[in-house]
């Protein structure tokens, strides 16, 4: 059964699994699905032009287009941030994690204190918060930076604090809006490896903005191809591969033939 | 000189080398004695902190002095009386001290009461704007229209309209220092960055919470700016207000006046060194309070090397 919710009142996240209408969480039903959504924003800018896909519970999908094309404002009309113009916006859980292209955290707050942001906005009581403020440190491998403040630490240990502070509400469904982008190339690979380890370990729905075509075929199990504005999906490629994916597999021959069809498909797109 | 021998080699040579002198020998103590060295450089930021505000000092007596002896000669010395003349009456004379000193407490009493009124009215006023822009836009142009009222004219309306008591000098405080307060928390409430809007946004989280979680902190560092510049306001608008009553407990304005017009210039330069070391303090007092609540975090209170 899906629930439909509109657009506007997508993302009330609730405590860890709480769902408005029941069970709605049960097999079969999308965790994320667009039905024909439109964006054109007020000044006559058209984003996005007749989206139509599905993530299923459990899933990883990410999207792949040239910049500009209207990416980040999907990921917005799936969160709520922003209200689709036409079409719908449905999703299967209330719980959403949002990691934003920047760490977003409170530079005033310690490590600590910005993990505990998150459940301290929910009202959850000091043991829990700090509880989870723990497990989630020790998840992402922050431990021992609890008391170092935002700025003190480097773009990649920033965005894995943002990453956890994201885990703690235990999201059943998690939105990246291209969280690795400006990051170097190493410190992106680990986290492409941390994130597909949390990713097995929580089991949540994943949809993944980007726009590198390795970091989207590696992964993902499909890759969604947007045009240049006004961004239409206009492809979608499977990635024959397995979880759990190891490192060397980014040189999987399956995976770089994948990479090649999705860069193919922008090719095709872009000009 | 540069030294090619190992770590090892020179730490030895460090270890069988005396201990340092303490003192700031003008011979380098020898590479690599942790303790000297840093007790070295921390005296050497000392004095270099220090330093150039002291040299400055010892130039603006040298000029003072000059003045008092050499372009003015004794009969015509009162217009600039030589600083140890104004230390010794103003501060030494047990009467004269008294009269400076419980005045510039009435003053400095004024003065906090309302730089305390106008920091409450402001912060609230500022708090309202930013969550209404019809608010904003009604009521802001009476801000600047307060900012451009002329006191010296305003003054003495407000002493018929309070009489010359505290409260109306309180008035007067608050009359100069609310603008700077209004626009630094407004600015600063509006400057919160994009991204920690909507992540509060995706949490719908409430306007109370969203204005104690993340507005007031992201917002300190103007605020404290606006409370920095009104402070100083403040102390002026007591004085101001207490020159132109001529009327209830003396301040600190008034005692200027009465200096002035006795040409009792070594008591006036003591009243005016005293303002300003009001002013100091108050200055200091907030940019060290900026400093302990947002110097770990902000920008502004990073060392800079």
């Amino acid at each position: 059964m899906t629930v439909q919710v509109i657009a506007d009142e997508t993302l009330g996240i609730a405590a860890r699994g709480a769902t408005r209408d029941g069970p709605s969480w049960g097999a079969g039903a999308p965790a994320i699905s667009f039905a024909h959504v439109s964006k054109t924003f007020r000044g006559g800018t058209e984003a996005v032009a007749d989206a139509t896909f599905e993530v299923a519970a459990g899933e990883f999908v990410s999207i792949v287009g040239p910049s500009g094309c209207g990416k980040s404002t999907l990921l917005r009309l799936a969160s709520g941030l922003t209200e689709v113009t036409s079409g719908r916006v449905a999703l299967g859980e209330e719980n959403v994690g949002f990691v934003f292209q920047e760490a977003t955290l409170l530079p005033w707050r310690t490590v600590r204190r910005n993990l505990e942001l998150l459940p301290e906005l929910h009202g959850i009581g000091r043991p829990e918060r700090r509880e989870r403020a723990r497990s989630a440190l020790a998840l992402m491998g922050l431990t021992g930076f609890e008391k170092h403040r935002p700025r003190q630490l480097s773009g990649g240990m920033r965005m894995r604090v943002s990453l956890a502070r994201s885990l703690t509400l235990r999201p059943r469904i998690f939105l990246f809006d291209e969280p690795f982008a400006a990051l170097d190339e190493i410190t992106r690979h680990r986290l492409n490896d941390e994130l597909l380890r949390i990713f097995l370990a929580e089991q949540f729905a994943g949809l993944f903005i980007t726009h590198s075509v390795l970091e989207a075929t590696y992964l993902s199990s499909r890759v969604l191809v947007m045009s240049a504005r006004p961004g239409r999906i206009v492809a979608e490629v499977a990635v024959p591969i397995g979880y759990p994916r190891r490192p060397e597999q980014r040189f999987d021959p399956l995976l770089i033939e994948a990479a090649a069809e999705v860069s193919a498909r922008l090719r095709e797109v872009s000009t | 000189m540069i030294d090619f021998r190992s770590e090892s080699a020179r730490t030895t040579e460090a270890r069988r080398a005396p201990p340092a002198p303490l003192a700031l020998a003008p011979s380098r103590p020898p590479a690599g004695a942790p303790k000297s060295g840093r007790l070295q450089s921390w005296s050497v930021a000392l004095a270099r902190t220090v330093a150039p505000p002291f040299v400055v000092f010892a130039v603006v007596i040298g000029v003072w002095l000059f003045v008092s002896y050499v372009v003015l000669d004794a009969p015509r010395r009162f217009l600039l009386p030589p600083p140890q003349d104004v230390v010794s009456v103003g501060f030494f004379q047990a009467a004269n001290r008294d009269e400076i000193f419980s005045a510039l407490w009435s003053t400095t009493r004024i003065a906090v009461v309302g730089l305390a009124w106008a920091i409450a009215l402001g912060t609230s006023f500022a708090i309202m704007m930013s969550w209404g822009r019809w608010v904003e836009r009604s009521f802001y142009p009476w801000a600047v229209v307060l900012q451009t009222l002329p006191l010296l004219a305003i003054v003495p309306v407000i002493g018929f309209w309070f009489q010359y008591n505290f409260k109306s000098r309180v008035i007067v405080c608050v009359l100069i220092s609310l603008f700077p307060i209004i626009t630094n928390t407004l600015f600063g409430l509006k400057s919160v960055d994009q991204a920690h809007r909507d992540l509060f946004k995706l949490h719908k989280v409430g306007r109370f919470k969203k204005l104690v979680k993340l507005e007031i902190p992201s917002a300190l560092p103007s605020i404290f700016t606006g409370w920095r510049i009104s402070a100083g306001l403040s102390v002026i608008g007591a004085i101001v207000g207490d020159f132109f009553f001529q009327q209830g407990t003396p301040g600190i304005g008034r005692l200027i006046q009465a200096y002035t017009s006795q040409l009792q210039t070594d008591q006036l330069f003591a009243a005016v060194i005293v303002c300003v070391l009001l002013g100091l303090t108050t200055f200091w007092f907030f940019g060290f309070l900026a400093w302990l609540l947002v110097g770990s975090w902000h920008e502004s209170g990073q060392r800079k090397d």
